[in-house]
């Protein structure tokens, strides 16, 4: 039997994928969306029906830092920037966390609905990397959530953790990072502790 | 107190998130028994402190060897085929019968030098660039770029710039046309206008 395009019913809800380049955002979101027959992906955008929900989800382009300056990667931190969406999902590739902690630790700054996707869990498996991810969503106070994009491995537990960050059924409060006594000062004077990063990052360093 | 936006505060605020990133992962991933592939031996070798150098100099220095050496047995029998064509072009506009000074000006002065050029330069390039094709699907010349960021910053230019400039070494043309990869203007005006210090290949050609 052929299966009918669900109807949303409770609404619709804006998820954007960010992270390091490379890191496998663009391989999910074809897992994503090609669970449905009659999938509409544009250029970088595809959709899924979760529990009556229409997520539409935006690939955005890879980045390694909100502060960096690269076109593509000034695309992506607008986007962040402007909390159009309901839902943030951090792809990081689990062989090299460190360096995506780096941004989760950035967009915690600026958003509090983010989830973090661990990608490439069986590259990391075989390379024989433990990831203790329980531990690490109670000290990032966000959900995180182990796939496979290629094999499709985790990808009912990503949505869910999806639709419930962008409902607000789950609400995570990503841990800020302590910037040190002379920042932290800085930081509590300034309207909001993003706007005070914001100026005291500047611009890129050549564009003063 | 430096002021707003300065250099001091951005340190401080990517240090602190590295430290943190650092922290975290180093709590919550850790290393049991698995494979280490080759790839990431091989990176470390080729990126450590102490191996990294000596490697990339060795290795440019073999890519050089190569080229240099080699290019002579093509260059060589490319001109001695344009020699042969020069001789039979020449007989051939005799029985038509050009004035001699239009056949000079053809043989001589057209096929000449092209027949130079193309034997001189050809052979090189031909080497040269597949051999650089080669080391840059390796992924070995991010490595170069890596290794040599050092340097080039301290001298006010980009990292990036060592690929534009060991480019240069066959072409200066593919070598400048390569600084659009470096994101800042200024840096890529440095590289664009320094491009010209690495001589091609087959320029420095003892021939």
């Amino acid at each position: 039997m052929k299966r009918l395009r669900p109807f949303p019913v409770r609404g619709n809800l804006l998820v954007a994928l960010a992270g390091n380049p490379n890191g496998g955002k663009s391989t999910l979101l074809r897992q994503h969306t090609g669970n449905w027959p009659g999938k509409t992906v544009a250029l970088a955008w595809g959709e899924f029906f979760y529990q009556g929900y229409r997520v539409n989800l935006v690939d955005l382009p890879g980045t390694y830092s909100l502060w960096a300056c690269l076109p593509e990667e000034e695309v992506a931190r607008d986007f962040i920037f402007s909390q159009k969406a309901q839902a943030l999902v951090i792809v990081a590739d689990a062989t090299c966390l460190e360096r995506s902690l780096n941004l989760v630790f950035q967009i915690g700054e600026v958003t509090s609905r983010s989830i973090l996707c661990l990608n490439c869990m069986d590259e990391a498996r075989r390379r024989g990397l433990i990831i203790d991810e329980e531990g690490l969503s109670r000290e990032l106070e966000i959900p995180v959530v182990p796939t496979v994009a290629l094999t499709g491995e985790g990808l009912e537990a990503l949505k869910k953790a999806i639709v419930e960050v962008a409902t607000g059924r789950l609400k995570p409060c990503p841990q800020k990072v302590y910037y040190g006594e002379e920042v932290e000062e800085i930081l509590s004077r300034a309207s909001s502790r993003w706007e005070g990063l914001k100026a005291l990052m500047g611009g890129c360093p050549w564009r003063g | 107190m430096e002021g707003i936006g300065s250099r001091h505060y951005q340190d401080r605020i990517m240090a602190a998130l590295y430290q943190r990133a650092k922290t975290v992962a180093s709590r919550y991933v850790r290393t049991g028994a698995g494979e280490h592939p080759l790839t990431l031996k091989l990176d470390a070798l080729l990126t450590s402190k102490r191996w990294g150098y000596p490697l990339m100099l060795l290795l440019l220095v073999l890519v050089f060897w190569i080229t240099l050496v080699g290019a002579d047995y093509p260059s060589g029998l490319l001109a001695l085929f344009f020699s042969w064509a020069e001789n039979s072009l020449g007989h051939l506009l005799q029985m038509g019968g050009l004035p001699s000074e239009l056949q000079d000006f053809l043989i001589s002065g057209v096929f000449r030098t092209a027949a130079w050029v193309v034997a001189v330069m050809l052979p090189p390039m031909a080497i040269f660039f597949p051999l650089f094709t080669f080391l840059e699907d390796l992924g070995y010349l991010p490595r170069v770029a890596f290794n040599l960021d050092n340097f080039f910053k301290r001298a006010g230019a980009h990292g990036k710039q060592a690929l534009t400039m060991a480019m240069g070494f066959g072409c200066n043309t593919a070598g400048v046309i390569g600084c659009r990869m470096i994101d800042s203007p200024w840096e890529r005006l440095i590289a664009i206008l320094t491009n010209n210090f690495s001589p091609a290949t087959a320029a420095i050609r003892p021939s």
